[in-house]
């Protein structure tokens, strides 16, 4: 049995009825169970991913889990994205991780949150392969500062 | 085993409801009228006219002038419209403007059909003279009558000499209301009624070409409004024109850096800058010279950043002003109205289709509107990191309900708020626009796809404009929003959903490829060629 979308690991009441050996019917019905509430808290995006120790990932393997939950778990995805930002700062993955997290805001519909950041985000990467979708995500436009932000 | 299945399917509901899954309705409304904005352009049959004349001028020898009453165009059937009121006296002032009723929208459940009621012309200025000789005229609105304005007052007692007979009561409509048929190209599905031409109003956002400095200029950065530098808005303009726009929304006052609006030393609004009628004349004749039509926003969210220094400028904010009572009302009286006036005085100005009070005003507004839609979600700072200020909704409505009211007393154009998204789709209900306008980025469309109805959303009791999207929609790649789709796909689907108008952002915006009128030109002129008719008045 392959895992989960959203759970690399099985969880913990899975493998411990994986060990299990009750009869055919029991051990089906268990593992109805397991698979009807895995599928349905991954899809509902209402549960975060199982809890890790966040300060034993690498950059990279942080990365990884925020690409994975900004989607189905975008609360999880701020609490990774204040990770890295404390622990990898401005990195090579800075840009991504910056972005990923404007886009974790739109998921939880806390736009005004999200507009604000991308502001500072746009002034800092306005070229970037990321800054196209925020900007068209947000809605957010720079305002034109000092004799030479205008056009002529 | 049956049992076991049924055991599983049971299993898998309580499973469903213990993680929260979470279904989504839409609830629908019933389809309301569409209203219909417009001064009369020929057919037959006139509202009524002013109901009386204004009174003479005071005793004594010296001849006061009066205004004539306005009239009110009713509506009926979805062809209401906004009608004129008659002009008094041979010299008198123009009389008020009243605003017809909404008419009946087809697809829906039938619209308000009730006349507008008319106000009563100013009274005369006091200078002497002769009075008024004759009644004006008034431009009719729908096909049934609204209500007659009242008299309007006399002229106060002033010079010597002439003739103290006021102006005589306004006549009748002379031009009738929209007739549908003599409207040869009306746009299919949902659309902006102006000057009895129903048509998907279609456009693109300048949105500036000196961002707060197109109306009244920015002297201390040399950058000078549209009269000054009227040659380089006719090349922009004509570039939008030959890519089959036809209207532009153009924001005046997004922020106060420029000299458009003077303040006195209590930061309160004291008048408009020295260029400021000027652009308006400008912009309005550059228009009519290559056959476009304008929208102007007159204020933004932008607004509400605190005081800040750019550039050597002191950039004052606007919340302070609208939230307090007497410089609230200076900023309509020494602002609002004159630009109003400046905008009807114009020859030109049959070109200005639509008022827009204010960009997205939700993302400077704490709480929630209290008419059953989801809190605010404000912004905690502007462009360049300065804190935002925020109003209350209470605030927020009165703010937008006096500007509306000024403008339509001023104006005969119809007006519209530029919401941030239908989330708020009841916010400005209660203010008095005529037209619903909401912002469409892929946030947005995430949560309220744009293939749903203006009636499905609960906003079609008005026409519904798209007053800002993405030029280039297939900019997200998120795969949340707008799917990878093009701007024809996109304006597509608006005008097959029943939205009235769309104006894309932007032309002046290099920021981003979202937004980049480089990409996106060939995509707008392509839909216009393909549409030629009812995307133009």
């Amino acid at each position: 049995m392959g895992t989960l979308k959203g759970f690399p690991n099985p969880p913990a009441m899975v493998r411990r009825w994986r060990s299990q050996r009750a009869s055919h019917a029991t051990h089906s019905i268990r593992w109805l169970i397991a698979i009807v509430v895995a599928a349905g808290c991954a899809s509902s995006g209402k549960q975060p991913a199982p809890p890790v120790q966040l300060a034993a990932l690498d950059e990279p393997s942080l990365m990884a889990r925020l690409r994975a939950d900004v989607k189905p778990a975008p609360a999880s995805a701020l609490s990774l994205s204040d990770e890295g930002e404390k622990r990898f700062g401005d990195s090579a993955a800075a840009e991504e991780r910056r972005a990923l997290v404007i886009s974790a805001l739109i998921n939880l519909e806390r736009i005004g949150s999200a507009r604000s950041r991308a502001y500072e985000f746009l002034r800092r990467y306005p070229n970037g392969p990321y800054s196209a979708n925020v900007a068209a995500m947000t809605g957010v436009h720079l305002t034109p500062e000092g004799p030479a932000g205008s056009r002529h | 085993m049956r049992q076991l299945s049924r055991l599983a399917i049971g299993i898998a509901c309580v499973a469903w409801v213990a993680c929260g899954g979470n279904g989504s309705s839409q609830s629908g409304s019933g389809g309301s009228g569409g209203t219909s904005t417009g001064g009369a352009k020929g057919g037959s049959g006139g509202g009524s006219g002013g109901a009386t004349g204004g009174s003479g001028g005071a005793s004594g020898g010296s001849g006061g002038q009066a205004t004539g009453g306005s009239s009110s165009g009713g509506a009926s059937g979805g062809s209401g419209g906004q009608a004129t009121g008659g002009t008094g006296g041979v010299a008198g002032g123009s009389g008020g403007r009243a605003t017809g009723g909404s008419g009946g929208g087809s697809g829906g459940s039938g619209g308000r059909a009730t006349g507008g009621s008319g106000s009563g012309g100013s009274g005369g200025q006091p200078t002497g003279g002769t009075g008024g000789a004759t009644g004006g005229t008034s431009a009719g609105g729908g096909t049934s009558r609204g209500t007659g304005g009242v008299a309007g007052a006399g002229g106060t007692t002033a010079g010597t000499g002439g003739a103290a007979t006021g102006g005589a009561a306004g006549t009748g409509g002379t031009t009738g209301a929209c007739s549908t048929s003599a409207d040869t190209c009306p746009a299919p599905n949902g659309g902006v009624t102006w000057n009895c031409e129903k048509r998907f109003a279609y456009g693109v956002n300048y949105a500036w070409s000196y961002f707060a400095g197109d109306f009244g200029g920015i002297s201390a950065w040399s950058q000078q409004g549209v009269a000054g530098a009227k040659a380089a808005r006719t090349t922009d303009m004509t570039d939008m024109n030959n890519n089959g726009v036809d209207v532009i929304r153009w924001w005046m006052f997004p922020d106060l850096r420029g000299d458009g609006i003077k303040l006195d030393s209590n930061k309160s609004p004291s008048g408009l800058g020295t260029t400021v009628v000027d652009d308006i004349n400008a912009a309005l004749d550059i228009a009519k010279t290559l056959d476009l039509h304008i929208k102007l926003t007159l204020f933004s969210f932008d607004n509400f950043c605190a005081d800040r220094t750019d550039s050597g400028l002191t950039i004052v904010g606007l919340q302070p002003i609208v939230t307090d009572a007497t410089k609230r009302a200076a900023l309509i009286a020494n602002v609002v109205v004159p630009i109003a006036q400046a905008v009807e005085a114009s020859p030109n100005k049959d070109r200005m289709v639509l008022w827009d009070v204010i960009n997205e005003p939700e993302w400077a507004i704490s709480g929630s509107d209290g008419y059953g839609d989801q809190s605010f979600d404000p912004q905690s700072q502007c462009s360049g990191g300065t804190a935002m200020q925020t109003m209350t909704f209470a605030q927020a409505e009165t703010f937008v309900k006096d500007v509306v009211t000024a403008l339509h007393g001023e104006s005969s154009a119809p007006v519209t708020v530029g919401s941030a998204a239908v989330k708020w789709a009841k916010a400005w209900s209660k203010v008095g626009i005529d037209i619903n306008d909401f912002h469409w980025y892929g946030w947005v469309d995430q949560y309220y796809p744009h293939t749903q109805t203006p009636t499905q959303y609960g906003v079609a009791d008005k026409p519904v404009v798209v007053g800002e999207f993405p030029l280039n929609p297939a900019s997200d790649t998120s795969g949340q929003a707008f799917g990878g789709i093009t701007y024809g796909k996109l304006v597509d689907d608006f005008l097959a959903a029943g939205y009235a108008g769309v104006q894309a952002w932007a032309f002046s915006d290099t920021t981003s490829a979202a937004f980049s009128w480089a990409n996106g030109q060939a995509n707008v002129k392509a839909w216009a060629d393909a549409h030629p008719c009812y995307t133009h008045y």
